[in-house]
C-alpha cells in the first residue's frame, strides 16, 4: 500500500518536473505568446460551440511544447475569465475536452433569444418541454410533443430541417441538452435533460417567458410550480 | 486595470456578432448599463461615455491582437464598430471555422472584386471561381450566403458581390500589401477604398463619404489632385 502510493506520488513528481522543463526553457516573452494563441483559438473554436479537444490543441497551437499543456490551459482558462467573461470547463473529468462558456445568463447576444432566427427556436421549443416536464422528458413523450405541434422528427421538417440528427447529434454536442438511457429501464428507454451550456447560459425564467409566448399566455406564473422553479434559480444571480 | 462584468458582456456581444452599426451600440451601451446598473451618461457632459468604456477594453484585448476600431460603410456612410484581429495576415487568421477551400476562395473573391475597378463583381463570375478552389457551385454559393450572413460580404442592389465593412475593417492593410497596383487609398483620409468615387482624368479616388463632406461647399467640384483639377463628376456614382 504504502509503495504504491510512493509510486504515484513520485509519477506525478515526474510530470510536473517535466512540465516544468518544458516551461523552464521558454521565456516570459514566449510563454505569454502561446497563452495569447492559445486564447485566441479557444476563441475562435468556440464559435461553434463544439467541444474543443486537448489533441486539437496539440497540434494547432502548442505543437512541440505540448507537454506544458496543463499549464497553458490554466493560464489561458484565467485570461479567459479575467478579460472575456467567459469559463473554460473540461466537458468531464479526463475527457480532454473542453467547452467555452459565458459568464452571462440570458446574454441577448449570444443566444437564441436574438431576432427571429430559426435555429434558436427550435432548441427553445425543445428546452421548454424538457423543463415543463419537470427537467427530465423520456425520447417518445418529447417525440409526442413535437409532434403536437407540427413536428414530425421522423421527416423532414421544411422550417427545421433534420430535427432528430440536431436533437440527438448538435445540440448534444454543442452542450444544450443531455441524452442518455435510463437506468434500469426494460425496455430500453433514452430521455433528454438540459445540457452543461443550457444550464449555465440559459435562465430558466427566459424560456418560461418564451413559452408563455408561442402559448399566447400573457403571464408565466400561471404554471406556479416552474415559475417557483425559475425564480428561485434567479433569485442569487448576479445584479 | 481589470473589467468590470459589463465590459465583458459589451465585449463578447462583439466577438458574437463582428459589428454593430453605431445606432446599435448605443443600443447595447445602454442595455449594458442597465444591466449592470451602471451609469449610461457621464455626469459632466450629459453624453453616453462610450468612448472611455470601449477604450478600456481595447487596452485589455490588445494583447489578444484584437481591437474595437471605427469603420464607415462605403456604400451609405453609416458608421459602425467592428471587433478586428489585428495579428498579421488576418484573413488567413480570420477564421479557422471556414475550410481552407473557403478560405482559398474568398481570398479569389477579394482579389476579383478590388481588381474590378468597380468593387463589385457578379455572381455568375463570384460562382466561377469556385472551380479554382476545388469547390462545386453549390457549396461556393452557401459559402457566399454564409459570408453575407457573417457581414464579410454584402449584396448590392444590382446582385453583385462587394465587401462588406466588418471586411474591408478587418482586410484593409492585407488587401493594400497584397494588391498594391490594383488597391486604391481615399484621396481624403487615406484608407483603403474600395467602392468610392474616380476622377475620370487621374487615379484620384475617394471615399463617397468623405466626398461629401470635402465637396460640401463647391458649387463645381473639381479633382482634389491639384495637378488635374479636372471636372469632379458623380453623385450618382458607382
Ligand atoms: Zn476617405
Ligand atoms: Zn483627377
Amino acid at each position: 500500500m504504502a509503495d504504491e502510493t510512493q509510486l504515484m506520488f513520485s509519477q506525478e513528481e515526474q510530470t510536473v518536473s517535466k512540465q516544468s522543463k518544458v516551461l523552464c526553457q521558454l521565456s516570459a516573452e514566449e510563454i505569454s505568446k502561446i497563452v495569447v494563441d492559445l486564447v485566441r483559438y479557444l476563441l475562435i473554436m468556440s464559435q461553434k460551440k463544439l467541444p474543443i479537444k486537448r489533441s486539437d490543441i496539440n497540434k494547432t497551437v502548442l505543437g512541440d511544447k505540448s507537454r506544458g499543456f496543463d499549464h497553458f490551459i490554466e493560464m489561458a482558462k484565467e485570461r479567459l475569465s479575467l478579460v472575456f467573461g467567459m469559463e473554460l470547463i473540461e466537458l468531464e473529468l479526463n475527457s480532454k475536452s473542453y467547452i467555452l462558456l459565458s459568464e452571462f445568463q440570458d446574454h441577448p447576444y449570444l443566444n437564441c433569444y436574438s431576432a427571429g432566427k430559426t435555429e434558436c427556436s427550435l432548441l427553445m421549443i425543445i428546452l421548454s418541454f424538457i423543463f415543463m416536464n419537470g427537467n427530465v422528458i423520456s425520447d417518445n413523450q418529447l417525440y409526442d410533443c413535437l409532434r403536437r405541434i407540427g413536428i414530425d422528427i421522423e421527416f423532414h421538417h421544411e422550417v427545421f430541417g433534420d430535427v432528430e440528427n440536431k436533437l440527438k447529434k448538435d445540440y448534444v454536442r454543442q452542450g444544450y441538452v443531455e441524452y442518455s438511457r435510463v437506468v434500469g429501464a426494460e425496455p430500453v428507454q433514452h430521455e433528454f435533460k438540459w445540457g452543461l451550456r443550457a444550464r449555465k447560459e440559459l435562465s430558466k425564467l427566459k424560456v418560461l417567458d418564451f413559452v408563455a409566448k408561442i402559448y399566447g399566455e400573457e403571464d408565466p406564473s400561471n404554471w406556479t410550480s416552474q415559475w417557483e422553479q425559475a425564480n428561485a434559480e434567479n433569485a442569487p444571480n448576479e445584479s | 486595470m481589470a473589467l468590470e462584468k459589463a465590459h465583458k458582456f459589451f465585449l463578447q456581444a462583439f466577438i458574437a456578432n463582428g459589428i454593430f452599426t453605431a445606432r446599435e451600440v448605443h443600443k447595447l451601451y445602454r442595455e449594458t448599463c442597465e444591466r449592470f446598473d451602471r451609469e449610461f451618461c457621464d455626469r459632466v457632459h450629459n453624453e453616453p461615455d462610450l468612448g472611455p468604456f470601449v477604450e478600456s477594453i481595447n487596452m485589455n484585448i490588445k494583447p489578444f491582437q484584437l481591437e474595437m476600431k471605427k469603420a464607415v460603410d462605403e456604400a451609405n456612410g453609416v458608421s459602425s464598430f467592428v471587433l478586428v484581429n489585428t495579428a498579421d495576415n488576418s484573413l488567413t487568421k480570420l477564421s479557422s471555422t471556414y475550410s481552407e477551400n473557403e478560405l482559398e476562395l474568398f481570398k479569389k473573391l477579394v482579389e476579383k472584386i478590388v481588381g474590378s475597378g468597380t468593387g463589385s463583381v457578379s455572381s455568375i463570375e463570384a460562382l466561377n471561381l469556385s472551380s479554382t478552389c476545388k469547390m462545386k457551385k453549390p457549396e461556393a454559393e452557401s459559402f457566399f450566403t454564409n459570408m453575407i450572413e457573417h457581414k464579410w460580404l454584402k449584396k448590392i442592389p444590382d446582385g453583385h458581390y462587394a465587401l462588406a465593412t466588418r471586411c474591408i475593417a478587418e482586410c484593409d492593410l492585407y488587401i493594400l500589401q497584397q494588391y498594391p497596383d490594383d488597391a486604391r487609398t481615399c484621396n481624403m483620409c487615406c484608407r483603403l477604398v474600395i467602392q468610392g468615387e474616380s476622377c475620370r482624368e487621374c487615379n484620384t479616388t475617394i471615399h463617397k463619404h468623405c466626398s461629401q463632406r470635402y465637396f460640401k461647399d463647391e458649387v463645381v467640384p473639381v479633382c482634389p489632385n491639384q495637378a488635374c483639377n479636372a471636372e469632379w463628376l458623380h453623385r450618382q456614382s458607382r
